[in-house]
């Protein structure tokens, strides 16, 4: 129970913690006396470092009598050690009227010398990454490969060898009526795909017709800072939901079948078969990859209307298979969104699966797979009473109510629990999951300034146009973890030596073990876009098109950052070590099932602890650059 | 007495037209309508881009704030220094770029010299087509030449309706398509499904 209580409680204690300080803020409120920089809307500004900051969260420091309120604590003990200013690139300080300043992403640094502004001029990012104050870069570096290291000897200290199979801890969520309820109404589903519609729906207007200007228009905002950057603590916690209520799905099932949540048997389309050669998520891929070229490529995050552009071919895709094709085959072998999530939900702490797998062994109707009178059969075509992994369920529940033996339940689980079954290691899955970890950090990479001078050296290198530079690029980006996975597969399967499968099922059935550090980096990566410009869909919504309106009364707030820098680097920190950890351990089960001696096992996992420890180095160090904004232009 | 009566009913709805009446909204500066777009000020519909370099405050204006392509927009800084409130002393330049595909930016007005008049640096730009362009002010600020870019949104690109019909009737063809090979579908497996009617007397 601990281990599947544990991420709920620790997650629950930062939401609680964000919502208190929150609160809070209103004690907090300064009195007009303050000499502290405000905006109009009461946000303080970091003497400092010119951040907004939220007195709720900011760290106070007082001084003769008036309360001054701080990002960070190193802005607070650079402002108490002398409220002068400091130079950004030596630190020492630099007295009112002597120095020289320079701009950088909208902010004046101040220097103590010409020498110095030079210097910062040349470039400037490296005076202004988020580092852990106090610690030189080298130590935190350190510290990671340390805490990889020791995790790695901690799990192999554990017993190895055949084990008598330990019983899975899960909690039956559907005991619980309430709950029951919630998971089997047909009606309640629509509510919820109802509710998703009207957001979707309320993208494209404002995407189509209104104002062209990101920061005037909530559609990139809700897109790519909420959604995207919110669907992957969604799958944390309560798996494939967004599969449940997704508004594609919704609106082409609705259109199909002309019913909101009734079944019928009269859809209006023709039900084919998806062809056999496609039967893979080879398409899903291509479109994700696709997808990343266009968005970095166009600038799709910073474009209301391409943003509605690329919702509406998605809903074309939907509503097209859902005519042509039988079920939900779209979402099972299309959809990217599906797919890419699908991977991510093997992590999941929720799951739909058999109570009883004797039961379902001897269930000769099987309505789970052909459907019953109130049920369809599974859209994604799985067989549920032997379903072992989330991959390829959308939480329907068609199956829940298809059972009439009460069979099938939803579970809560701890993380990870798919990865540590023996499942079917797929090709497909696994080039996936690949790029999928190359993808992270290549669109982390393109926010910082270092992109810009990546493209800019190969244009003038190879001398390509710069289309051709930024796509070369990204293939190398793309393509550089994969063969560096593969170098250190090929490794460990000759150090190993007693696998009895060839090098390439040995390098599928690995490929599973970066998932975590995927989702873990993926999650800190967007965690800064959330906590950082997620609060302005606030006044956004008021007037979603930017035309002048005020619903809600809130267009006109200003809302600071929810976190300060400090508190965000420090949750960057541990969720990058958390899901480098969680791939060790998923590494640990891959090679105890995949050789038979401990020893073996042990030593074909140094390759990829180097690896795994080179990649944690590479994130830390990217999470630490400079990120643009979306909404900067706000 | 007639014509009078007859009036009279005109005259009613007058006074009660007049006594619904409110204050219009709407005024005008210098000939053009002007709109509350803040609360607190009937501000023009310009866009407004404060910056800052050096010692030096920046603002620049634009009118329209949000021109349509081949509209000129007139663009105006006003710097001066942020301690003294003196205005800046020299001359400035001035370079706009289209921000195109894969972060490349098109040059679209090459780097113009410009001197203050009646305080403002202004200068007229049109945008050939829709985008954002980068309006780049340079200038020399505590020695050295610092250029500062400011985001400006050209035009809606094209009306969306077009686009919006083209999708719901390409929608609806493939609906009316999809119906058509279904029925034909259905129909032929009933046929196949239920023998002919000389077969059925034949037996």
């Amino acid at each position: 129970m601990t281990r599947i209580a544990f991420p709920y409680l620790l997650f629950g204690l930062m939401l609680l913690g964000l919502v208190y300080a929150n609160i809070d803020r209103g004690e907090a409120t300064p009195s007009p006396q303050l000499q502290q920089e405000q905006t109009e809307d009461g946000v303080y500004i970091d003497p400092i470092c010119k951040m907004e900051v939220n007195p709720a969260w900011g760290i106070s420091y007082e001084l003769d009598g008036h309360t001054w309120y701080f990002c960070s604590e190193h802005c607070r003990l650079d402002f108490a050690s002398n409220p002068a200013d400091r130079c950004s690139v030596c630190g020492k300080p630099v007295p009112d009227g002597e120095g020289v300043t320079a701009t950088y992403m909208g902010d004046e640094h101040v220097l103590c010398s010409e020498e110095h502004r030079q210097e910062f001029k040349a470039d400037p990012a490296s005076f202004y990454m988020h580092t852990m104050w106090g610690i030189p870069p080298w130590l935190y570096y350190a510290s990671i490969a340390v805490v990889l290291l020791a995790s790695f000897l901690m799990f192999e200290r554990k017993r190895s060898g055949p084990r008598p199979p330990a019983p899975r801890p899960r909690l039956d969520l559907m005991a619980w009526g309430p709950l029951r309820w919630a998971f089997t109404s047909r009606p309640l589903r629509f509510v919820g795909q109802a509710v998703l519609v009207a957001f979707f729906l309320l993208i494209l207007a404002a995407g189509l017709f209104g104002h062209q200007n990101p920061a005037l228009n909530v559609a990139p905002l809700l897109t790519w800072t909420v959604w995207w950057g919110g669907l992957v603590v969604v799958i944390m916690f309560f798996g494939k939901a967004w599969c449940t209520v997704c508004p594609w799905d919704a609106l082409a099932g609705w259109l199909e079948k002309l019913r909101f949540w009734r079944k019928t048997e009269r859809g209006l389309g023709l039900g084919l078969k998806w062809p056999k050669p496609m039967r893979n998520i080879v398409l899903a891929t291509v479109l994700f990859v696709g997808l990343t070229w266009v968005e970095l490529g166009f600038g799709v995050t910073m474009k209301p209307r391409a943003t509605a552009w690329l919702g509406l071919a998605m809903l074309v895709m939907a509503i097209g298979a859902a005519f042509v094709f039988e079920r939900k085959s779209f979402c099972r072998y299309a959809c990217l969104v599906g797919r890419v999530s699908g991977l991510y939900a093997m992590f999941s702490g929720i799951e739909v699966r058999a109570r009883d797998a004797g039961i379902c062994g001897s269930c000769r109707s099987k309505e789970c797979v052909k459907g019953s009178a109130d049920a369809y059969a599974c859209p994604t075509f799985e067989y549920p009473g032997g379903m072992e992994l989330n991959t390829y369920c959308i939480q329907c529940n068609e199956c829940l109510q298809a059972c009439p033996h009460d069979n099938m339940t939803v579970n809560l689980r701890p993380w990870g629990a798919d990865l540590a079954v023996e499942g079917k290691p797929r090709k497909d899955e696994a080039y996936l999951a690949l790029l999928m970890l190359s993808i992270t950090g290549f669109h982390g990479l393109t926010m910082t300034p270092v992109w810009g001078e990546m493209t800019g050296w190969l244009e003038a290198t190879l001398r390509l146009p710069h289309v051709l530079s930024f796509s070369v690029g990204m293939l190398g980006l793309m393509v550089a973890p994969v063969l560096v996975y593969a170098a250190l597969t090929w490794l460990s399967h000759a150090i190993a030596r007693g696998s009895e499968e060839g090098y390439h099922a040995y390098f599928v059935r690995y490929a599973y073990c970066v998932l975590p550090i995927a989702l873990f980096y993926h999650l800190a990566h967007n965690l800064e876009h959330l906590l950082m410009e997620g609060q302005k869909v606030i006044p956004l919504l008021s007037d979603p098109l930017g035309v002048g309106w005020n619903l809600f009364r809130t267009a006109q707030l200003s809302i600071p950052p929810l976190v300060s820098l400090d508190v965000l680097w420090i949750m960057q920190v541990v969720l990058v070590g958390v899901g480098h950890v969680y791939s060790l351990w998923v590494a640990r089960n891959i090679a105890r099932r995949s050789f038979a001696g401990g020893a073996r096992a042990k030593a074909s996992q140094w390759p990829l602890l180097v690896g795994m420890i080179l990649f944690s180095i590479f994130s830390l160090w990217l999470l630490k650059q400079p990120m643009e904004m979306r909404v900067s232009a706000m | 007495m007639m014509g009078r009566i007859a009036r009279l009913p005109l005259l009613v709805a007058l006074l009660l037209l007049l006594g619904w009446a409110t204050d219009a909204e709407a005024h005008h500066i210098l000939g053009l309508p002007h709109y509350a777009y803040k609360d607190n000020y009937p501000q023009v519909p310009v866009l407004e881009y404060p910056a800052m370099t050096g010692p030096w405050d920046v603002l620049l204006t634009s009118y329209p704030g949000h021109p349509v392509p081949g509209e000129a927009a007139n663009l105006s800084f006003y710097i001066k220094d942020r301690d003294s409130g003196a205005l800046y002393p020299d001359t400035v330049a001035v370079r706009v770029l289209r921000n195109a595909a894969f972060g490349q930016t098109v040059e679209i007005l090459p780097e113009q010299e410009i001197t203050a008049f009646d305080k403002l640096y202004k200068i007229t730009v049109t945008m050939p087509e829709d985008g954002d362009y980068i309006v780049e002010l340079i200038m020399m600020s505590e020695g050295q030449q610092e250029r500062i870019p400011f985001l400006v949104v050209a035009g809606q690109p094209s009306s969306p309706w077009g686009f919006v019909i083209a999708f719901l009737c390409g929608l609806a063809l493939f609906v009316v398509v999809i119906r058509a090979v279904r029925i034909k579908r259905d129909r032929a497996a009933a046929g196949a499904a239920s023998p002919p009617a000389e077969a059925e007397e034949a037996a």
